[in-house]
């Protein structure tokens, strides 16, 4: 019934998903607005920076661009990056990184300052990061996925689909914070060297805090907002309601991460800092990890009935490769298994197999089968042609 | 672990392009964004963030502490505790940061000069000059000048506490040397044996 209703279409509206080029929706035009503002706000301020530490500043584009890099390689390797366009992840991390900033700065200067005169300055010294930091930096960042959703609803059909939005709307943050902190260091620096404040930043908010900071509390949060969007049968309350826990639980893990938490029990050097930081981040990096697990095994129950529905083929989708669906880990454990046995070219066909198929079946899940995934299927078959007679040519 | 049903019975309908508005809801967002900023803003402002301070009592940062001068106030919000103490007095600011010292007596006078006249459009005034106070206290100290602004910069490192004081001095050029006469009077009272 539901393949007729693809190949016999009379309704009204074209089948298929918005682009997120959209001139016509406001919430395009607001999202691309505040990104734009946010972007004239960071250059007027790092080109303030170049003038005064300017190696500092290109050192740091060059080793927070391939920090960027290396998370956009793991998404990457676990086909998180198949979800949506390209274009969607461009502007969830402009979002984050130019608008979001934009506005957190002077709202955490006015809360800080606030905390001062209404507390204490004393109080500021201690709490003020913790106070001022999660409420106004979860919100911002996630009033862009926000956007983003309503820019292209009908792309975000699982939760994997908006937590990565979500995630790279808080890397975007992440990066763009990261730079702008190492050049205030450089600018402040005790000496006058301007290499070693990026490699402190890199070291202790890249390498030591990187992994637990703002892709995690915005992946969380983002999974209320999936939650709530993905549940319309749902009371308005239930939703809401979840929708506010995941945001209270990113507003905690954030609050935590930045209090003097655990602060007493490790001395200042690096050593004391280094396990502080990793303690504290432990428990996020638990808290995003169980939001991936459960979003990437909704979302292989997605790709399953959508496997089962319109690619049955077994030559196209073996059966393993239709188990391992929705479990982005263990298709790059098959992919390293692959390499390790039959060499890279093995392991790079494999991933080019694995890539197809998942192409393959959303666009006949959106369009059904037909032209469209022709190509696709043609991939999937000259692919796995071309790797099983590599693996024959193997002893 | 049992296998998961995908929970939305109409996935298998097509996905249809239908047309829907956005502008309730990016004005919404807008509207919440420019509340929560702005509303934070607008309290701030208009919420008093000046101490007075005693007349004749020592204020401390860090290991510095000094008398001020009558009339000057605590901006408690530019002032980090144990790092910065900002005062002020009609459009005059006097700054005093306390930071750990690193090495090269000349490395953190060099960059904020460099700070002040590529980032903040300053321009120096003269050369660096060495100065010592009645307490014996000896650094370096600078005067520098802006379109609307000048001021003298004044930097003690103190070697044995590896620690560095740097205090910074600024306002409208209007009642500039009044104001500098006190703020003098306010280096010459420093010290830096506050407790920590």
């Amino acid at each position: 019934v539901n393949l007729a209703l693809f190949e016999q279409d009379q309704a009204a509206w074209p089948v298929g998903t918005d682009p997120f080029f959209q001139p016509h929706r406001a919430a395009f035009w607001l999202l691309v607005a505040l990104i734009i503002n946010g972007l004239f706000y960071t250059v007027q301020m790092l080109s303030m920076g170049f003038r005064v530490v300017p190696v500092t500043v290109l050192l740091g584009f060059l080793v927070w661009g391939g920090y960027t890099l290396a998370f956009l390689l793991a998404f990457r390797t676990l086909d998180l990056l198949e979800q949506h366009p390209p274009e969607a992840f461009v502007l969830a991390f402009a979002w984050g990184g130019l608008g979001a900033v934009y506005f957190a700065a002077p709202a955490n200067i006015a809360i800080q300052s606030l905390c001062a005169k209404l507390v204490s300055p004393e109080f500021v010294a201690v709490w003020g990061p913790a106070v001022a930091g999660p409420i106004t930096e979860e919100f911002l960042k996630l009033a862009g996925v926000i956007l983003l959703i309503l820019v292209a609803r009908n792309q975000f059909q699982t939760y994997l689909s908006v937590l990565i939005v979500g995630a790279m709307a808080g890397l975007g943050f992440q990066v763009v914070e990261n730079l702008t902190y190492t050049v205030n260091a450089s600018m402040h620096f005790p000496l006058e060297n301007q290499v070693y404040p990026v490699l402190l930043n890199l070291l202790m908010r890249g390498l030591l805090s990187g992994l637990w900071s703002h892709a995690a509390f915005t992946t969380i949060a983002s999974f209320g907002l999936a939650w709530f969007m993905l549940h319309p049968e749902r009371p308005m309350v239930t939703r809401l309601a979840c929708a506010f826990l995941c945001f209270a639980l990113a507003w905690a893990m954030h609050f935590t991460w930045n209090s003097p938490f655990l602060e007493d029990r490790f001395d200042d050097g690096f050593a004391g800092t280094a396990l502080l930081l990793v303690v504290k981040g432990i428990p996020v990096m638990v808290a995003a990890g169980l939001f991936w697990r459960v979003a990437a095994r909704e979302s292989g129950a997605y790709l399953h009935a959508l496997a089962a529905c319109f690619v049955p083929e077994r030559e196209l989708i073996r059966d393993d490769e239709w188990v391992r669906l929705g479990a982005p880990v263990q298709r790059y454990k098959v992919r390293r298994a692959m390499g390790k046995a039959f060499g890279a070219p093995a392991r790079r066909l494999k991933t080019q197999l694995q890539r197809e198929q998942l192409r393959l079946i959303r666009i006949a899940g959106t369009y059904g089968r037909g032209p469209q995934t022709l190509r696709h299927e043609i991939a999937v078959r000259r692919i796995r042609a071309e790797l099983d007679s590599l693996m024959k040519m193997q002893p | 672990m049992p296998a998961i049903v995908w929970h939305d019975e109409r996935m298998l309908e097509p996905s249809r392009r239908i047309p829907y508005r956005t502008w309730p809801g990016a004005l919404a967002v807008l509207l919440a964004v420019a509340g929560y900023v702005g509303g934070l803003t607008f309290w701030n402002n208009h919420t008093p963030g000046s101490r007075p301070l005693a007349e004749g009592q020592t204020v401390a940062v860090g290991h510095a502490r000094f008398v001020p001068a009558s009339g000057w106030q605590m901006d408690v919000s530019r002032s980090k505790a144990g790092q910065s103490l900002m005062l002020f007095k009609g459009g005059h600011k006097f700054l005093v940061t306390t930071d750990p010292w690193a090495g090269g007596p000349d490395g953190p006078m060099v960059r904020q000069q460099r700070f002040m006249e590529r980032g903040q459009g300053l321009r120096i005034d003269g050369d660096v000059s060495d100065f010592v106070t009645p307490w014996g206290l000896q650094g370096k100290t600078f005067a520098y000048y802006g379109p609307k602004l000048a001021g003298r910069f004044w930097q003690v490192v103190d070697l044995p506490r590896r620690s560095l004081v740097q205090i910074d001095f600024y306002g409208a050029n209007d009642g500039l040397s009044d104001a500098l006469v006190e703020a003098r009077s306010m280096l010459e009272s420093m010290d830096l044996e506050a407790p920590l």
